[in-house]
């Protein structure tokens, strides 16, 4: 008799287990096999019917186009890069049929098996959304040394008046002021990338404001939002008061301010990643003051040309379902925005330079009351501008930065 | 292309199952062209290039099963002739694409040698279908089955996309018949769709979370990593190659199923065994059936007068499914460190297991094959014997405030992937099922949610590695 393999075996147990199964009622069977079938075929029927998108508001993502096809792309290997391939598998994904749903799905999955935590984003019980901290390997960030060599060309440039001494601001992160931090959050992380930050602050040459030391004695109010990375508007008013301090200048009191709700409906970067869409939005206040809308703000791009002009701060169209980008791009400007300037009409003021992150775009309303202001975006890595500017146009240097970005 | 990918769930499997199921059930032949015409495809569309070197490499196969076949009979010598030809040009063929630079790394390493390496690219799936194609040569001329007249059907047999890279290693002998004429039925597909869906959400919802995890940890700068740590990561990554490779061989099971294929049980639960002689009996089954098969029982197997021979024999074996792995020490080491284990097992230690407690049987396999794992993984030895080192605390704190919050975030994953490396979910399930219709309604309603979970996390993260694609 010829001897039968275990695996045989097993396979031939199994598959009479399942037999014995499908022989006491078929329908269970058939239900599965035909909602298999209704799935596979029915999404690819919806993909083909469906119209593609071109941006996803809800992760506030670019969406992959159809790709072109070449022969050269085709004979890529998997995973090169622009390989016909990656293109359609990104395309498929990207344009997959409910995608936000799925992506809520995936995110309420990996939030029940994590007591809370999905795509890198912890959510905590008040509703914070708060992204992971991760140690910073390097001890002397790409992102710091850029930094150092871009403050250096412009002190050394012509368009560079001394007056005032440069100043490093710089904000804390979310974690370290978030209320009901879980006990088991590893908080040493936070320690090595406050310790390293506040090394490189002191190293950096600038006089240096810690803004997270600033920020301790206002821990009890909101000073960031629930859902985005950024400080609120309350967290900027603080931040700029003290960066008007280090020039000798005093900020209004709050209460001088008016409290304009700008959106009700606003969902930041940490409700972007972390597919938890189920979640409400929360506010965007401005704080608004007498004549701030005389304010001229000018949008440039990367060779300091004026692409676009407005009076006022805020651009409300950032506000629209139809822009790409969350609300909080309605501060001045979006990221994408190189070079801005902000200049007050018939007043002589000294020039502030800000070279900063977005971090700096809700401050920059309230540092506008005593500077024209210029800013500069330090990962677009812009050297070239000390060029485009005249002999003695910036009297101080501010770089306004996160630590997140810092490290980075 | 691999299964737990959009392309394949929506775009290639539906259109080959309307292709396939389009031809009336009496054109078998036809509906094995469209297996091979489809299964080119799946190959192509990952190796646009080495399809070529397939269609070659299952050309020679056919030519000398055919010949083989021919002379098997009337002229044994000549027949003999071209089964040694048949296993040099496939080896050949494996060992340059997969050894040639490891060959060229080792000469390089001889003072005053100095050879760049080629850079060859591996082709996907090589070590399997190499396998394969020397079975189907061999089983001819042992006379388990006959020389296959159509090219067509060989090509069908290598190529089936189910199997074709990553396994399981299917003995021509097992689907001769099959190729020929075969099951299809609602039962036989529904089987296949359900293990087909717990194939997948074993790689999507299982393995891709191990991983991460794994991936998590590995990130973290050598000094943060605690002990705890390092025996989190290595097993995360147990979970990780267990239910990669085994949810991998269970969606090709289904799909085999699905098209009316039926192949070997690939792993049999293999983290509950009490030895390594019987984890290796529920590991990688279609791997070891081969060596056993075409390796072992041909050099003699235990059936030697000398028992040293029977210790040669096992040796070679396990050299070569280390080397098989990858032209790498490490897989060497690996394969090695098993053989030394088997041969202790043989000697005394099978007998003392059988008399302790299980316990200690499981916790020996658990902890053996653990670190196996770190062998396996880590291709930089140096890196491997660090990480090992920090698991016995060796420059390392025993826990950090990092650890434990990734530790305390995964119990109930690390508790669900426990779960599932027994038989007792399926157990359950069987048992449930027996009860009533609502039970297994239920199931199937589960079943489904499952997939949906699994193709959630796909459209959510681009995360998808797959451990034996580079095999």
């Amino acid at each position: 008799m010829e001897k039968i393999h275990p695996a045989d075996r097993a396979a031939n147990d199994y598959l009479q287990q399942q037999r014995d199964v499908y022989q006491k009622g078929k329908h269970a069977d058939v239900l599965v096999a035909v909602l298999f079938l209704v799935l596979i075929f029915g999404l690819l029927l919806l993909h083909v019917i469906l119209p593609d998108k071109e941006y996803s508001k809800r992760e506030n993502k670019s969406l992959a186009s159809f790709p072109e096809f070449s022969l050269s792309a085709l004979l890529k290997e998997d995973g090169e890069k622009g390989a016909q391939k990656s293109l359609i598998a990104d395309y498929l994904e990207d344009q997959f049929p409910l995608r936000d749903q799925f992506m809520m799905l995936d995110g309420a999955r990996q939030f029940v098996l994590t007591f809370g935590q999905s795509n890198g984003v912890l959510s905590l019980k008040d509703g914070t959304l708060l992204p992971l901290d991760h140690t910073c390997k390097e001890e002397e960030p790409a992102t710091y040394k850029v930094l150092l060599s871009t403050i250096k060309a412009y002190e050394q440039s012509a368009c560079f008046t001394g007056k005032y001494e440069t100043v490093f601001a710089l904000a804390g992160r979310k974690s370290a002021f978030v209320s009901d931090l879980p006990a088991d959050y590893p908080k040493s992380i936070i320690k090595h990338n406050r310790t390293l930050a506040k090394s490189l602050l002191k190293d950096s040459g600038c006089t240096p404001l810690d803004l997270t030391t600033v920020f301790e004695q206002y821990a009890a109010e909101q000073l960031y939002y629930k859902s985005d990375h950024h400080w609120t508007s309350l967290g900027a008013y603080y931040a700029s008061a003290e960066i008007l301090k280090q020039y000798g200048k005093e900020l209004a009191a709050l209460d001088s301010f008016t409290k304009e709700i700008a959106t009700e409906d606003f969902s930041g970067t940490a409700y972007n990643a972390s597919g938890l869409y189920f979640l409400g939005g929360e506010k965007i206040e401005y704080f608004r003051y007498e004549g701030d809308e005389e304010y001229t703000v000018s949008l440039c791009n990367a060779l300091g040309k004026v692409q676009k002009q407005r009076k006022g701060f805020y651009d409300l169209s950032a506000l629209e379902e139809e822009h790409w980008g969350t609300a909080y791009d309605s501060f001045v400007s979006g990221v994408d925005t190189p070079i801005v300037r902000i200049t007050k009409e018939g007043e002589e003021r000294p020039t502030l330079l800000v070279i900063k992150d977005s971090f700096a775009h809700s401050a920059l309303p309230f540092l506008a009351q005593e500077f024209d202001l210029i800013t500069v975006d330090v990962r677009h890595k812009n050297f070239s501008l000390p060029n485009l500017l005249e002999e003695g146009e910036i009297d101080g240097i501010l770089v306004l930065m996160s630590e997140e970005t810092l490290l980075s | 292309m691999v299964f737990s990918s959009l392309e394949f769930l929506f775009l290639f499997l539906p259109i080959t199952l309307i292709v396939y199921f389009a031809i009336p059930r009496k054109y078998i032949a036809f509906r094995n062209l469209a297996l091979l015409a489809v299964s080119l495809l799946f190959y192509g569309w990952g190796e646009p290039v080495y399809v070529f070197l397939m269609v070659f490499s299952i050309l020679l196969s056919y030519f000398y099963g055919f010949m083989v076949g021919k002379y098997k009979e009337t002229k044994p010598k000549k027949a003999k002739l071209f089964l040694i030809l048949a296993v040099i040009s496939n080896i050949g063929l494996l060992g340059f694409f997969k050894y040639t630079d490891f060959f060229i790394g080792i000469l390089d390493s001889i003072p005053g040698v100095d050879i760049a390496p080629l850079g060859i690219t591996l082709p996907i799936g090589i070590s399997f279908y190499t396998f394969q194609i020397l079975s189907y040569v061999i089983d001819v001329y042992r006379g388990d089955t006959a020389a296959e007249k159509n090219p067509l059907t060989v090509g069908t047999y290598v190529t089936l996309f189910p199997q074709l890279i990553a396994g399981p290693i299917v003995r021509y002998k097992d689907v001769d018949d099959q190729l020929k004429e075969r099951e299809h039925s609602v039962f036989l597909f529904s089987s296949g769709v359900k293990t087909f869906v717990a194939g997948l959400c074993k790689k999507v919802l299982l393995a891709n979370v191990a991983a991460a995890a794994f991936e998590e940890l590995k990130a973290l700068p050598e000094t943060d990593l605690t002990v705890l740590g390092a025996w989190m990561g290595i097993l995360f990554y147990s979970f990780q190659i267990y239910f990669d490779f085994s949810g991998y061989s269970d969606m090709a099971i289904g799909l085999g199923k699905m098209f009316g294929f039926r192949f070997l049980e690939n792993f049999d639960y293999p983290y509950i065994s009490r030895s390594i002689t019987e984890f290796w009996r529920r590991w990688h089954i279609s791997l070891s059936t081969w060596f056993r098969e075409y390796l072992y029982f041909p050099l003699g197997g235990s059936r030697v007068d000398k028992k040293w021979k029977v210790f040669r024999n096992l040796l070679i074996v396990w050299f070569l499914t280390g080397f098989w792995h990858g032209a790498n020490w490490n897989y060497i080491l690996w394969g090695l460190l098993f053989f030394v284990f088997l041969v202790l097992e043989k000697t005394f230690l099978l007998k003392l297991l059988d008399k302790i407690p299980a316990f200690f049987g499981h916790a020996y396999t658990l902890i053996v094959v653990m670190f196996s794992w770190l062998l396996f993984h880590f291709e930089d030895l140096g890196a491997g014997m660090r990480w090992a080192l920090k698991m016995f605390g060796v420059g390392a704190q025993v826990i950090n405030d990092t650890t434990l919050f990734a530790l305390l975030r995964s119990l109930p994953m690390i508790a669900i992937l426990c779960l599932a490396c027994t038989p007792l979910p399926k157990k359950l399930y069987y048992r449930l099922c027996a009860k009533g219709a609502l039970y297994r309604v239920i199931f199937a309603v589960c079943g489904i949610f499952l997939f949906l979970l699994a193709v959630a996390a796909l459209v959510s993260s681009g995360f998808n590695p797959f451990i034996y694609s580079i095999f």
